[in-house]
């Protein structure tokens, strides 16, 4: 080590100063401690290695590694949350009220207990102390983990580490699983005790896990997707009272399907239950993972591309959209289901396009490294570039093509009950898709996606217009003839709300289609137009400096020191 | 090595970072100095890929840390001015989960865990909570934090910010330790004396915009015309102040007993011959020297003192 001069050396200093100084230098001269005595102390355990001797060496030895492969996030909020006295308190008070649950149960229907059914009465209570925490207490515990990172300035920290934002996020997530487990084991035995009184079986025990299972994973999802989305106080307790929200929501919904769906009406003994349960846990597990994606997007780097993979989990939460509408026409032989799928599917295209239109126009080079390259893939992949124009191409060609084959789909199949052909109303819903969409997107161009408001304002646009086009046939109405339209007509085409209910209660004739098709093609064309940003981005090669740490970094790491 | 490239970053009007650009050698300490909202965080931040430049861009050994941020923070350790801490963890904890982060396994993590709290001196403190570490005792764990990984390059933010005098000696001599070892170190500090005495090149920046680069003397050198010159005579004499007097160059002229101070105008040539007319002249000399500029007097030479 080189030594330098101190000033302080050169000074005249008290006695005990000089010794000091003199103790300070030998400390510093050694070669590893460099600050602070030299300390003899055993090392912490984690700063050990595993010990490897016998049986229990080897078992440390296997945890040892095992942990090695774990997310470094779900060690470090394990260990943060298990050690917390919120779980602590909310672990100790959710035993404490299963057992008084379990007696107070025991003590009402105590002659009855031994010869009449009373597991449903006592399981009710056990799922309502169950979902508290687990649809309550996770996901708002999930919210904070996240935004306090942003807040107390440990996000920055994370960020410069070599962890990437998709396992930040699932770090999270599985630590909030993790504490779910926990729950669940604190109420399992209780739960096996029901089934032993009878009055419920397993699958209606399995049935009422699994729903509160996946809503307070689609509940945790939602919350690790919002708490990013705002910064300061106020913003973060709105986002806050969002979930509390969305929270008491899905309590109520799951609240209602569990006690009197499942204990009350016994819908797990059909198969229309367990393909309701099926269908929904699909669509809420693809909902789940495109929570967690735009989540990790919002906290990535923006020179990285953190559009395309979201685009994927779309399409294909569409496809199991579209798997569960035609499975339910199918079950049901009733093909209003395959409107209300074209219906849904229209609102979720806005929605998302609406999103989609607000992303940068710029491309960091990264970003261009992956664009495609030969005509082919430019010709289908372009769509799921990052962008405003290729997000506006992506919701409109995705969206229209299962909204119109959903209509083709519906008519081949020659539907007896319903009461506008599916084609006729896919048309429709095609309309709007590219009507509303398209001029949002003409409306909104000058506005640079880069800014803050641009999300509320475009979505703002959005809304303006399918409310303006919902007033507009009345108000012309009110004008010409002094008052409110008293049945449909083709005016009233452009109000979505009023063809929507038609279309389902007295039916839409296939003329009325062919005006709103035409206008949403032109309209569709006018932005086709207008892209010019799409084809201006070329790939770029990868530096070879890129290319050469890559490959030395898939090596395994030297050893250190 | 750490280089910048024209980076400019603004914030609404304000111009936080303008077109600046420079470039820390392998194994240099690099002092950025400058006045508060002089731009000197913005830069290191955007270094340490937690800003993007509006133009320009910075790169750590060759890498981009705008289009690969992820490469760069392989090799970069990075101790911000202020950090947050997590509840319930303590020192090794801390150091463990930084280091799993890294990707560091086994036994790498363990002995590079141990190297870490030896180096810092915070093995005695591995147990402890980090809410109840001093200020002094943070800034070694947030030190051992930005070291776990074994990075090349080191960009600190005010690490001495908060310490007392016996920290401030430790982290000089740790950060000459660091450098020896090869380490690039960017290093920001308040503490203009202690900067001039561990880095080999600083750089002064103020709104912005970087306004010198160089070794200590080059700056000096550039930033100031006059030189300090003090003379010690063997006895009093008036013609030695009337001969300095008389010389066109020379200013401040100022004696206290035999002692002369004054400044000279001119390069070390004008030096040679002020000292050869007093040697003519049979002016009784017992001390001729030129006293530099502290690294204070050549910042504030060199800034105006502005505020953005």
């Amino acid at each position: 080590m080189s030594e330098t001069t101190e000033p302080v050396s050169s000074m005249t200093i008290p006695q005990s100063d000089a010794s000091e100084a003199a103790s300070l230098d030998a400390t510093i001269a050694q070669p590893q401690v460099m600050l602070g005595p030299t300390d003899e102390s055993p090392h912490h355990p984690l700063a050990l290695d595993p010990s490897g001797d016998g049986w229990w060496g080897f078992v440390e030895n296997l945890i040892y590694q095992v942990t090695d492969h774990l997310n470094p996030i779900l060690v470090k909020e394990s260990r943060e949350s298990l050690k917390s006295r919120q779980f602590l308190i909310t672990f100790l008070l959710l035993l404490g009220l299963t057992l008084f649950w379990t007696c107070i149960g025991i003590i009402f229907n105590a002659p009855d207990v031994y010869y009449m059914p009373t597991g449903a009465s006592l399981l009710s209570g056990y799922y309502l102390l169950l979902a508290i925490p687990i649809v309550g207490l996770v996901p708002l515990t999930a919210f904070r983990s996240l935004s306090s990172e942003i807040e107390n300035d440990t996000f920055e920290l994370l960020s410069v580490t070599e962890l990437a934002s998709q396992q930040i996020v699932r770090g999270k997530f599985a630590s909030a699983v993790l504490q779910m487990v926990l729950y669940f084991a604190a109420v399992m035995p209780s739960l096996a005790f029901t089934y032993l009184l009878r009055g419920v079986s397993l699958l209606e025990i399995a049935m009422i896990l699994i729903a509160i299972m996946m809503s307070g994973l689609a509940l945790t999802a939602l919350a690790l997707m919002i708490a990013p989305l705002m910064s300061g106080y106020m913003a973060q307790a709105f986002t806050m009272l969002v979930l509390i929200a969305a929270i008491v929501f899905v309590q109520f919904v799951i609240g209602a399907i569990c006690m009197e769906g499942i204990l009350y009406h016994g819908v797990a003994a059909g198969i229309e239950g367990w393909m309701f349960t099926a269908l929904t846990s699909l669509n809420v597990g693809v909902l789940i993972v495109i929570f967690l994606k735009t989540a990790a997007a919002q906290i990535a780097p923006v020179s990285e591309n953190r559009s395309t993979s979201i685009r994927h989990w779309l399409v294909v939460f569409q496809a199991t959209w579209i798997i569960a509408i035609t499975t339910t026409a199918f079950y049901y032989d009733d093909f209003e289901p395959i409107n209300f799928g074209s219906f849904s599917l229209t609102v979720y295209w806005l929605i998302v396009g609406a999103i989609l239109l607000t992303e940068s126009t710029e491309m960091s080079p990264r970003v261009r490294r992956g664009l495609p390259s030969t005509i082919a893939s430019r010709a289908f992949f372009t769509a799921f570039v990052p962008g405003p124009s290729s997000g506006y191409l992506f919701a409109i060609c995705t969206g229209s093509v299962a909204i119109l084959a959903l209509g083709v789909f519906g008519t081949m199949l020659q539907p007896n009950n319903v009461t506008t052909e599916p084609i006729t109303y896919s048309l429709i819903m095609f309309s709007y898709l590219t009507c509303f969409l398209g001029l949002t997107r003409l409306m909104t161009l000058p506005l640079k996606s880069r800014t803050a408001l641009s999300l509320p304002v475009t979505i703002g646009v959005l809304v303006a217009l399918v409310v303006l086009a919902s007033v507009t046939p009345s108000v012309l109405s009110v004008v010409f003839t002094g008052e409110l339209p008293s049945r449909y007509s083709s005016l009233e085409v452009i109000d979505p709300i009023w063809s929507s209910t038609e279309g389902f209660q007295s039916g839409l004739p296939f003329y009325i289609a062919i005006v709103p098709t035409f206008t949403g093609l032109g309209i569709t064309a006018v932005n086709l137009g207008l892209m010019s940003d799409l084809y201006k981005y070329r790939k770029v090669a990868v530096p070879s400096r890129v290319i050469h740490d890559r490959a030395v970094h898939e090596q395994p790491r030297e050893s250190l020191s | 090595m750490i280089s910048l490239d024209r980076v400019s970053r603004w914030f609404g009007s304000t111009h936080a970072v303008n077109e600046v650009s420079f470039d820390v050698p392998r194994g240099d300490v690099f002092g950025y100095i400058g006045p508060n909202g002089a731009g000197k965080t913005t830069s290191m931040r955007i270094l340490a890929t937690l800003e993007i430049p509006n133009s320009g861009d910075a790169k750590i050994d060759g890498l981009s840390s705008v289009n690969d941020p992820d490469l760069v923070r392989r090799r970069l350790g990075f101790m911000p001015d202020s950090f947050g801490t997590y509840r319930n963890t303590n020192c090794a904890e801390y150091l463990d989960f930084y280091a799993r982060s890294h990707g560091l396994v086994g036994r790498q993590r363990t002995a590079r865990m141990r190297w870490v709290m030896d180096f810092t001196g915070l093995r005695p403190l591995a147990d402890k909570p980090i809410r109840g570490l001093s200020k002094g005792m943070r800034q070694r764990l947030c030190l051992g934090r930005a070291l776990i990984h074994d990075p090349g390059v080191l960009i600190l933010d005010e690490p001495a910010a908060g310490l007392d005098p016996r920290a401030r000696i430790e982290l000089r001599k740790i950060i000459r330790t660091l450098a020896s070892d090869g380490k690039t170190i960017l290093i920001s500090s308040h503490i203009l004396t202690e900067l001039a005495e561990m880095c080999d090149r600083i750089g002064i920046i103020e709104q912005g915009r970087l306004l010198a680069t160089g070794t200590v003397d080059e700056i000096r050198g550039a930033a100031t015309t006059h030189r300090r010159i003090s003379i010690e005579l063997l006895e009093a004499s008036d013609a030695a102040m009337n001969l300095l007097a008389a010389n066109p160059l020379v200013s401040n002229l100022h004696c206290d007993g035999l002692l002369i101070r004054m400044s000279l105008a001119g390069d070390r040539a004008e030096q040679a011959n002020l000292l050869n007319s007093l040697m003519q002249a049979g002016l009784p000399i017992l001390e001729f020297r030129s006293v530099d500029h502290t690294l204070e007097e050549v910042f504030l030479a060199v800034t105006q003192g502005r505020v953005q």
